[in-house]
């Protein structure tokens, strides 16, 4: 007897079809396996691309550039500033692929309120280019500083903190770039709520110019932030303008592709890969029902195997068919699994996930509304991997036809 | 004589490098003082004098060389306001209150009382902190004193005096102070940390005579900590005994 891949297939499907609930019951293992391993890898698509836009958003642009020496700064950055900045910001901005630079100055600045000593971070920045546009973050009633005055915004944290609104004023105190102190009387433009948690703890942000006068930095900023055209690729406009940088005699600063900055990126391929090693143990477990149903099948069919067996269907034949049976099992399953995941991962999407009270104080650089994000190859990877996994584990009892005798086989005894 | 630390406040910024309690100076010796009488000479207050100089700060750290003027006006030790009149820190003005510091600046629009962690901060990005003019001035009430040497600076034989602090919470828990044989006046200071490291060094260079008394004219302060940094402080004019208006000693006149 020889059975063509037809009558094969025909059979794995009449097979299946016969005992339901325990097909259902493999199907339904595979398909939840298949839709938390498609959820997942969408949450981490989702992570790295909210970790990618808030890097550049919020703290390198496409490009950075900086003091080399800047991780030692601790809280002195203005030690390591750039100045003077204006003919580096015209050499920077005549190459190609580069749209705009944004000079920054982060530091730290106190106000003394009742006697008692309240920290913040200040940034002086530009708020028409900065790629931060915190015009999106201005709650009701507030407006962005004019530069060279001495207006402010304040985040939720530090307006929460001394009690300010729009129209109020507060006396900054910073140190200046040589270790000197200076302060300056600032009127409250506006609160702002940046979407990191980052920018939600006590911060002021004012004009880059009227940082430079508060720091005494003429002409000077802590780090530019350089917009990219279109399409320019990061990596390969950071090290142009390092050429830049080593032409103008800037030989300290250092010019860096976004996700070079950040140790954060570096782990979210890490956490790609121990997500992918989460979604295979979930597959091999959900994979152990179906080793389970196939050996079932073939123990309380031994003597129908014994039968086809007798008829002169061969080992191959016969062991192919259970392969059959749960390629079918396992398609069926993954099929499903796979479209409820991808279901799902589109409408978090759009709803999100919110975990701001999770990540109140944890600064890990990702925003609190996390949406997933479903790309291509997710739903044929996660289905393809869940019926190869699926197959490998079924090889487990299939092989145990390989000793097949067919008068054991007919007497039940396989 | 003056109290060594007395004229550094006195003169405000005028400071450290009028380290020196040096009116007066007599004939006086240090021959048969112990190293408590020593230090109460030190300490003598000079309540109820005024003084009024004219200087300048120079500055010289990695940045390069930053001279920035100013004026001091001083009643006693417990008085004084410091207006910097030029460089960066121009219109910026410190009111020392005995032991409360305000400091106003030109664009904030009212004076900030500087405590806490903000008394170590430089003044005018000197090796002189806040915390340098504050506290307590009676050196006689914080440390106890032992004699340890001697040793001239710039040519004036000087007694060493090693003064340890009574009790907790002083910013520098040992000082070495080196005293004038001849004025009891004060020329060079040592100031370590708990663990006694060496934090900064005070050195008087010249003196100048005024109203029959001496003042230190040209000092020079290092800061450990800073790194290469040294500030030299620079009297170029100064009136003892003057009357100054007690209203200049105020948070209004902080604000003119």
């Amino acid at each position: 007897m020889k059975a063509s891949t037809r009558d094969l297939w025909t059979m794995a499907l009449r097979n299946v079809a016969r005992r339901p609930r325990r097909s259902a019951l493999a199907m339904i293992a595979v398909g939840l396996a298949a839709l938390t391993m498609t959820v997942m890898l969408s949450l981490v698509s989702g992570l790295k691309a909210d970790l990618a836009a808030n890097i550049q958003r919020y703290t390198t642009g496409q490009v950075l550039i900086e003091d080399g020496q800047m991780f030692k700064a601790g809280a002195d950055t203005l030690a390591f500033s750039i100045a003077p900045l204006a003919p580096l910001e015209a050499a920077l901005k005549a190459r190609p692929g580069v749209a705009a630079i944004s000079a920054r100055i982060t530091t730290g600045a106190s106000v003394f309120d009742n006697g008692d000593a309240v920290f913040f971070s200040l940034m002086g920045l530009d708020f028409s280019s900065d790629p931060m546009r915190l015009r999106d973050f201005l709650l009701p009633g507030g407006s962005l500083p004019a530069p060279g005055e001495r207006e402010a915004l304040v985040s939720t944290g530090l307006a929460e903190k001394l009690g300010l609104k729009a129209g109020d004023t507060l006396t900054a105190v910073t140190q200046t770039l040589r270790g000197s102190s200076n302060g300056m009387t600032l009127r409250v433009t506006g609160v702002v709520r940046p979407g990191l948690a980052t920018y939600q703890i006590p911060w002021l942000f004012t004009s880059l110019a009227t940082a430079q006068r508060l720091v005494k930095l003429t002409d000077g900023a802590t780090s530019l932030l350089v917009s990219s055209v279109p399409g320019a690729p990061p990596r390969a406009l950071a090290a142009d303008l390092q050429k830049v940088l080593a032409d103008q005699g800037r030989t300290a600063l250092t010019s860096r592709a976004w996700f070079e900055t950040s140790t954060t990126w570096g782990l979210m391929d890490l956490v790609g890969l121990i997500y992918g090693c989460v979604g295979l143990v979930f597959f091999a477990l959900a994979s152990t029902v179906i080793v389970n149903t196939m050996l079932m099948v073939v123990l309380e069919r031994s003597k129908e195997i014994g039968m086809l067996a007798a008829l002169g269907m061969g080992q191959n034949a016969i062991r192919r068919l259970f392969l059959a049976e749960s390629a079918v099992l396992s398609g069926a399953g993954a099929a499903v699994g796979t479209l409820a995941g991808c279901g799902i991962s589109l409408v978090l999407g759009v709803t999100g996930l919110d975990f701001t009270e999770a990540m109140k104080g944890v600064d890990m650089g990702i925003s609190s509304m996390l949406r997933p994000v479903l790309e291509v190859q997710t739903a044929p990877v996660v289905f393809v991997l869940a019926v190869a996994v699926a197959l490998v584990f079924t090889l487990v009892p299939v092989n145990r036809l390989k000793k097949l005798q067919i008068v054991e086989a007919l007497r039940g005894e396989l | 004589m003056r109290r060594f630390h007395g004229t550094a406040r006195a003169a405000g910024l005028a400071l450290a490098m009028l380290v020196t309690g040096l009116a007066g100076a007599g004939a006086q010796t240090a021959a048969g003082l112990s190293a408590e009488e020593l230090l109460a000479r030190l300490d003598r207050n000079e309540a109820g004098t005024w003084s009024h100089f004219v200087g300048t700060i120079t500055v010289e750290d990695r940045f390069g060389r930053k001279v920035t003027a100013f004026e001091s006006f001083s009643q006693g030790t417990d008085r004084s306001l410091v207006a910097f009149t030029s460089g960066e820190e121009k219109g910026q003005k410190i009111l020392r209150l005995r032991d409360t510091l305000y400091v106003s600046y030109p664009e904030a629009d009212k004076p900030v009382k500087i405590q806490g962690a903000a008394l170590k901060d430089s003044v005018a990005g000197s090796d002189f902190s806040y915390e340098d003019m504050a506290g307590d001035p009676s050196y006689s009430a914080r440390y106890t004193a032992k004699i340890v040497g001697d040793e001239a600076v710039a040519g004036e034989p000087c007694v060493v005096l090693e003064l340890r602090a009574r009790g907790p919470g002083l910013a520098y828990p040992l000082l070495k102070v080196w005293v004038a044989l001849g004025d009891f006046s004060g020329r060079k200071m040592e100031k370590y940390s708990q663990n006694e490291r060496l934090l900064k060094t005070q050195t008087v260079l010249e003196v100048l005579h005024s109203a029959g008394r001496t003042v230190p004219s040209k000092a020079v302060m290092t800061d450990t900590m800073r790194g290469k940094s040294q500030t030299l402080f620079d009297i170029t004019k100064a009136e003892l005994d003057v009357r100054i208006p007690a209203s200049k000693f105020s948070l209004e006149e902080l604000t003119w």
